[in-house]
């Protein structure tokens, strides 16, 4: 799709909502708001550095064909870099030592379980897919016999509509 | 006892509180989550009003969704459902989302505050619109009210008339996918922005190209009978792509990156040719609902009346006596409309009083009064801060304001702007450009005293109520080039707010640069380019400093940020 459309010259903004399901923030909080400021810290300094590292695997595949993108990416790499590295530094001088390394292991195993959720998230689908199609199939045939009319107008509005009722 | 309007879950979040005795409060989500647009359920905004109202099931009367939940997903899907197999990754993305919607309103209104499920309404997608009408009307029964939006419970325009005992007919209705709002947001994304936020920037362009395009669109929408050839679209089958390979074929590549010449050229046309398209439907709308109801004074709704160009276009042909389009006319704007049919619902005869357009919570009912000593000092020396922001006006500053009470539509009224002289051509290429950080082709607003518009503009008095808000376009007179050159658009068109109201602030600079041989502001919103509007102190330090703007006006004074 980036090749054929060229993607990368059409707007695009963040979409937090396109990450909830992929477990990597809540949905009702951000994640400072949900976690303590150590926590946070901790948090941030090991997500960072993974984040880091997949940037630079992703920034090699773009060297060769994609030079000035390449080079941004290295400058947002400067600045995950620094942010780790404070985020680090910050919870290492609040916890102590033997807390920040366990916290920090945990923070590294569970995020690398929320990459296996994300990347299985595929799978799933896969297996999900031909169950929603039979789904979509059985409610087309009730649709066809269904007959439903709509109403282009209305003489009373107010007196017609259930103001309880969601349909 | 409060009534609460909610808009949510498809297009920027809002809420609306008001016991309809003078409290009222509309705010936006995304003035909390700091995320343009966000269209998730209002969380924070209803924390903020429970915490600042005492909100509990005692003192609320009724809350209202602004939709029927479940029949705004099942209108999607059931045009869909038509061709399961062709429409398949839409529609399982669509079954998908059937709990990330609105159905389950109920439940997480329940998670803030405990509240009778009798007290939970919904009012209709359309009628919302409409019921946000009235805000700034007065006699009701005058009026026709159209609403015209992508889609909303399927329907994509309505026509309703209102009698004097608020009785409501809906006169005609046009059906999904038949949709002059998703045909604009179509072309839209073919030119490489953003559906829901690209429009307006789809229109400014316009202004550059000639609509060359004309027929080829025409094959694509029928302008006579508001019909949609779904050739050319994709939004019924690919929930990430709007457009299909003919709009391609006919058209050519899309996303063309338009800092190169030759591209912008042909993109200009474009939008050029989808505006007059929309121009076009639009006239014929309003032709139908005349046909319907015999009035010629027309309340425009929906998110296709923000097209201010075509407001200003329509004005020409002499179709109306009368245009007004609310300041807030998309689906933001409907949290109103709902609290409003909550009132008409339990009233039966009577809707909610609107005494202004300055809806939003007041600047002290937002922060704290520490926090504004904490980043800000005041500057002003003399008791007069007017004069003194005036003169640095003068002195070519961009000065920010945060006063008064925050707007309800997506443009800053002055009480949240930024302000410079539009005498000073440096100083407003330099809010354009590198403060706000916007495209070229977009034009900044002026924003002047009633008295003093016929001097520089001219405009078709039938829409002239839209200038108090920023709703139309109006023309720029000689007088107008030969001092303020740098704020008319490509054109000859400038986006024109007056202002009325002899107390507020904005007035009293205004009148204040007269002194000094100028009569004429810029003014924007006080936010970056794609962020949303400042809300609190916090927003305000931070948005300054990134924007390297040193001055603020408050209600109280002067202030410049301090270094933390």
């Amino acid at each position: 799709m980036i090749l054929e459309y060229k993607i990368n010259k059409k707007e695009l903004s963040f979409i937090p909502n396109h990450i909830y399901n992929k477990g990597y923030i809540y949905k009702d909080h951000f994640i400072f708001e949900k976690k303590k400021l150590n926590d946070f810290a901790i948090f941030i300094g090991a997500n960072e550095e993974i984040a880091e590292k997949k940037l630079i695997a992703f920034t090699d595949h773009l060297k060769a064909h994609k030079p000035l993108v390449h080079k941004q990416i290295q400058d947002i790499l400067k600045d995950e870099e620094k942010h780790a590295e404070y985020s680090l530094r910050f919870a290492k001088k609040n916890h102590g030592l033997f807390s920040y390394k366990i916290k920090l292991a945990k923070e590294k195993i569970l995020s690398f379980f929320r990459h296996i959720y994300a990347n299985s998230l595929n799978k799933f689908s896969f297996i999900f897919k031909p169950i929603l199609i039979s789904i979509i199939i059985l409610i087309s045939f009730v649709v066809y016999f269904l007959n439903l009319k709509k109403n282009i107008t209305d003489d009373n509005v107010m007196k017609n509509i259930d103001p309880n009722s969601i349909t | 006892m409060y009534y609460i309007g909610i808009s949510a879950y498809y297009h920027e979040s809002s809420v609306f509180l008001t016991d309809n005795n003078g409290t009222d409060c509309f705010i936006k989500e995304e003035s909390f989550s700091r995320i343009k647009g966000d269209k998730n359920f209002p969380q924070r905004c209803l924390k903020f009003l429970i915490k600042k109202f005492d909100l509990k099931n005692d003192n609320i009367k009724s809350i209202c969704f602004y939709e029927k939940p479940f029949k705004s997903w099942w209108e999607i899907f059931k045009y869909s459902i038509k061709n399961p197999f062709e429409n398949r990754d839409f529609l399982i993305h669509h079954l998908k989302n059937f709990n990330e919607g609105s159905i389950f309103f109920y439940t997480d209104i329940n998670k803030l505050i405990n509240i009778s499920r009798n007290k939970i309404v919904y009012s209709s997608h359309h009628l919302s619109h409409c019921l946000y009408g009235l805000s700034v009307i007065k006699d009701v029964s005058d009026y026709v009210y159209i609403t015209c939006d992508g889609v909303g419970e399927g329907e994509t325009m309505s026509v309703y008339t209102i009698d004097n005992n608020f009785k409501i007919k809906k006169l005609w209705t046009n059906f999904y996918p038949d949709s002059i709002g998703l045909f604009y947001s179509t072309i839209t994304e073919y030119l490489g922005f953003e559906i829901n936020e690209g429009e307006f920037k789809v229109m400014s362009l316009s202004s550059f190209g000639k609509p060359i395009y004309e027929k080829e669109l025409k094959e694509i929408f029928d302008i006579n009978n508001f019909k949609i050839n779904m050739d050319y679209f994709e939004f019924h089958k690919n929930p990430s792509k709007s457009f299909s390979k003919k709009l391609y074929d006919l058209f050519g590549e899309p996303y063309l990156d338009i800092r190169e010449e030759k591209n912008f050229n042909k993109y200009a046309d474009i939008a050029s040719s989808a505006q007059l398209i929309l121009e076009h439907t639009m006239k014929n709308l309003i032709k139908k609902a005349y046909d319907l109801s015999g009035k010629r004074k027309i309340v425009l709704t929906g998110g296709v009346a923000l097209n201010c160009k075509m407001i200003h276009n329509l004005s020409k042909q002499s179709i109306f006596e009368e245009l007004i389009v609310p300041p807030s006319p998309g689906d933001s704007g409907s949290a109103v409309g709902a609290a409003n049919f909550a009132f008409l619902e339990k009233s039966k005869n009577k809707t909610l009083n609107f005494n202004n357009i300055y809806l939003g919570p007041e600047k002290k009912l937002i922060n704290k009064k520490e926090n504004k000593d904490n980043f800000f000092l005041k500057v002003n020396l003399t008791n007069d801060y007017i004069i003194e922001a005036t003169n640095k006006l003068i002195n070519g500053e961009v000065i920010a304001t945060y006063y008064g009470s925050n707007e309800v539509g997506p443009r800053s009224l002055g009480n949240t702007s930024i302000l410079c002289n539009a005498a000073n051509h440096e100083s407003v290429i330099n809010l354009n450009l590198n403060l706000k950080k916007r495209q070229h082709f977009q034009p900044l607003a002026p924003i002047l005293l009633e008295e003093d518009f016929e001097k520089y503009f001219s405009i078709n008095k039938s829409i002239i109520k839209n200038l108090e808000w920023m709703g139309t376009l109006c023309d720029a007179k000689q007088t107008l080039y030969n001092k303020y050159n740098s704020i008319i658009h490509v054109d000859g068109t400038c986006r024109t707010q007056i202002i009325k109201d002899k107390n507020s602030i904005t007035y009293k600079i205004l009148k204040n640069m007269k002194n000094y041989g100028s009569d004429i502001l810029v003014n924007t919103s006080f936010n970056i380019s794609k962020d949303p509007v400042v809300f609190d102190l916090f927003d305000v330090y931070v948005n300054m400093k990134r924007m390297k703007i040193e001055f603020i006006l408050m209600d109280d004074g002067l202030y410049q940020t301090k270094n933390l």
